[in-house]
């Protein structure tokens, strides 16, 4: 109910991170 | 009068025309500080890609090293992140910064994991490096860190549980973070294939100089700057209900402007108590900046020893902080309280009553018992300059009592606000299990998350 602002701001940085990542080991294990 | 720095959103007579245009300006701050703040997070990883030519270990071992560095790197913006850094809380507001740190941990642990799961998946035969006796230092460092962190986080979840004081566990969350993080970066120099060469290694060791610089910063300078601003006791009151309020009044100084419903933490300036903090909320309107009210409750050891201040004592204010206010213009106010919940509350009625505020504000206060209701006779002043109503809730009400009993949930609410609802905003403060009830209540009653401002209180 409460808008907590932290869970869109924590899931953005958490799905970005992971993104990141996964492109880093992409790139670097072509 | 009307202060300069009001509560809630402005009065009409001082409304600026940007009502709505300043709740998509704080939207649009923070997600441009989320932007920022991702940058920052993969910056390292960035510059391994830019300095280091393409591996030979296959995408598993890829990633875990991916995972590594970024667990590494929000480590190092985990002890920046609650600095009370102008450019870290202006934007999101102290306390937003502080809850955001409690959610990065789960992101952080989550990193973590993925880090050592794929590191053995990659390579079974890494699984020799969870030998506590045979595996290499490097090894060795990363399980320590691991260790350090997670002890952070079961004195952190388990606070009261261990009976750690609020000052104990302050001083073991900065050294088991600090400890934390040079564990890591030694095990990333331990590993030596990605971050000790080339600007990732530069990048990664500034990192670990912001994380490092904002502790020092809110260890150490802020508290020096704060100590050439002290404020005085000057009156020590008990209210009913187990509080007392503590006034203070600036020192040689004009106090520092704060809105009703911000915080401050407090400290008291002789050296005995220079390292323990506490937050609470200001109780008294925001017209007077200089002289800035808290009533506290008495929960923890430093709150049991509020009524035994003495004036004259020097108190130091870090605030003000937190940004629970009106996110739009609004034409009336709906404000529910419980227990010790109504600081934020009442100075954000002492200050509409010192600016004039014509607008109507229900305040539904929940309380054990009539006797223990903090401000009562406060309030009933206050309904008579405000356009103010207030509909005591009463946990055990005495004989007689005729007003209402129980919980804060939507009956009581569509009772007491009926057509009032929509339109308000909406301010909470209280325990957690008023605050979900009453929340249950509002979104039943069909209230936009987004007019809804609540505040959990915690006991230190």
């Amino acid at each position: 109910m409460h808008h907590d602002e932290t869970r869109w701001m924590t899931a953005a940085i958490e799905l970005w991170c992971l993104l990141a990542a996964l492109a880093f080991a992409a790139i670097q294990s072509a | 009068m009307t202060c300069a720095n009001p509560a809630l959103s402005t009065p009409q007579s001082v409304r600026s025309p940007g009502g709505m245009a300043t709740a998509k300006r704080s939207v649009s701050r923070k997600g441009l500080w989320v932007a920022g703040y991702c940058l920052a997070a993969v910056l390292p990883l960035a510059a391994v890609l830019v300095g280091s030519p393409p591996g030979d270990r296959g995408l598993a071992l890829e990633l875990a090293s991916a995972f590594g560095i970024v667990a590494l790197t929000l480590l190092a913006l985990q002890l920046a992140l609650p600095a009370r850094l102008g450019v870290v809380a202006r934007p999101l507001g102290a306390e937003v910064a502080i809850r955001l740190h409690r959610h990065l941990a789960d992101v952080l642990v989550a990193a973590i994991a993925a880090h050592v799961a794929l590191v053995v998946l990659g390579d079974p035969s890494n699984l020799a490096l969870f030998d506590p006796l045979g595996a290499p230092w490097r090894a060795q460092a990363a399980v320590a860190s691991c260790a350090a962190l997670a002890a952070l986080i079961a004195t952190s979840v388990w606070r009261r549980k261990l009976r750690l004081s609020y000052a104990c566990w302050r001083g073991l969350h900065n050294a088991l973070g600090i400890g934390a993080l040079g564990l890591g970066l030694l095990h990333a120099i331990g590993v030596d294939r990605y971050l000790t060469n080339g600007p990732s290694g530069l990048l990664t060791a500034g990192l670990a100089g912001v994380g490092l610089l904002g502790l020092i910063e809110l260890r150490l300078l802020r508290p020096r700057r704060l100590a050439g601003r002290p404020y005085l006791v000057e009156r020590v009151e008990r209210e009913h209900g187990g509080a007392t309020s503590l006034a203070l009044r600036a020192e040689g100084h004009p106090g520092r402007r704060f809105r009703s419903g911000q915080f401050a933490w407090l400290r008291l300036a002789d050296s005995a108590h220079a390292l323990v903090e506490h937050p609470f909320s200001y109780s008294s309107s925001a017209c007077r900046p200089e002289r800035p009210e808290f009533t506290i409750k008495a929960y923890g050891d430093f709150t049991s020893r509020v009524p035994e201040l003495r004036p004259g004592t020097r108190v130091l204010v870090d605030g003000p902080h937190g940004s629970y206010r009106a996110r739009r213009h609004a034409d009336r106010f709906v404000l529910i309280a419980g227990g010790i919940g109504i600081t934020p509350i009442i100075s954000l009625l002492r200050t509409a009553a010192d600016n004039g505020d014509e607008r109507p504000f229900v305040l539904v206060y929940g309380s054990l018992r009539w006797e223990q209701v903090t401000f009562r006779d406060e309030l009933e002043q206050l309904e008579r300059r405000l356009d103010l109503r207030v509909v005591h809730v009463l946990k055990e009400p005495p004989p007689g009592w005729a007003g209402e009993a129980g919980f804060i949930d939507a009956e009581l609410l569509a009772r007491h606000l009926p057509g009032e609802l929509r339109r308000a905003e909406v301010f909470l403060c209280g325990p957690p299990p008023m605050l979900s009830a009453a929340l249950d209540g509002l979104e039943r009653l069909g209230v936009a998350p987004e007019h809804v401002h609540a505040e959990q209180f915690v006991t230190v």
